[in-house]
């Protein structure tokens, strides 16, 4: 047995170049002013404020067992703590870019950031 | 004697299986991306994937699933239907390479397919759970973790299968 063929290696190297370039078109999307920050809980709009001032306000989402405590700070967002099981929402700290969100799946709560009046995919597919 | 023997060794399978996933929930994860996973348990699939057939791989990795939401109590939750997404995509897929295009590639190619799979899957149930298309701006991190993750597991299950070939004489 061939310990490796030449369509292992091709298949290897073209979603490694195919990742590469998404991940460098992901961040060359360019930020854009005057953002909204849209919180949903279990796909219900429970909060959207707008990032303009270097103001501060943390709300307290669900309840205990089912928590989120979002923040935002100035034109910046992030999930300062939660009691769900794997924490990716608070590790994934601070998101200021349009489309950036922060996702907690075991509480299936999502904050996003969004230009106002930006048409995003999820807003064509309604 | 078959039967019992048969069940014993895919007991034993499912028991490694969950192992490696309990062991993988307590690694630290390079960054904190829903869906991103090292597909420890895939190296039992993989594994069985040579050894034996999709029969068994997919058994296995379904007890396995399970066993790990009644374990976790995370049964029928969001993480529960991530990791079943997951699980059945990645050998579905890596079953159909196998059967099509074993004269040209390796148990390399395959895991590799099967890693890039897991993750996309992976994250189209999260997309649908959340009502979300923002997820998929993860994908080009999943699949640049699921390379090295890929060909990795596929390397280590064609050198465990090489060991214990024995086992399955
Ligand atoms: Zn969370």
């Amino acid at each position: 047995m061939k310990k490796m063929k030449r369509a292992d290696f091709l298949m290897g190297a073209a979603a490694l170049a195919v990742s590469v370039l998404g991940i460098a078109w992901s961040q060359a999307s360019p930020v854009k002013p005057g953002a909204e920050m849209i919180v949903r809980q279990h796909n219900h709009e429970v909060l959207r404020v707008e990032l303009t001032d270097n103001s501060e306000e943390t709300w307290t989402l669900g309840e205990p067992g089912h928590q989120n405590v979002v923040q935002r700070k100035g034109t910046r967002a992030r999930v300062v703590k939660a009691d769900c099981p794997d924490q990716i929402c608070v590790k994934q700290g601070w998101v200021d870019k349009d489309g950036d969100q922060l996702l907690c799946v075991p509480h299936r709560l999502l904050v996003e950031i969004r230009s106002k009046g930006a048409k995003t995919i999820d807003a064509l597919a309604r | 004697m078959r039967f019992v023997d048969s069940v014993v060794r895919q007991g034993m399978f499912v028991a490694l299986a969950l192992s490696l996933q309990l062991l993988e929930s307590m690694l630290p994860m390079p960054l904190p991306i829903p869906g991103l996973k090292l597909g420890l348990a895939n190296l039992v699939s993989v594994y069985l994937l040579l050894a034996a057939d999709w029969h068994v791989a997919m058994r296995v990795a379904a007890i396995r699933v399970l066993l790990a939401a009644l374990f976790g109590g995370t049964l029928l939750g969001p993480a529960f239907w991530l990791s079943s997404a997951g699980a059945f995509a990645s050998l579905v897929g890596m079953t159909l390479l196998l059967r099509t295009a074993s004269a040209n590639i390796t148990i390399l190619g395959v895991s590799l397919v099967g890693a890039i799979l897991h993750n996309l899957a992976q994250l189209l149930a999260a997309s649908y759970l959340m009502q979300t298309t923002g997820v998929f701006s993860l994908w080009p991190w999943l699949v640049l973790f699921a390379v090295p993750a890929g060909f990795v597991t596929g390397w280590s299950a064609r050198a465990l299968w090489k060991r214990t070939q024995w086992m399955w004489g």
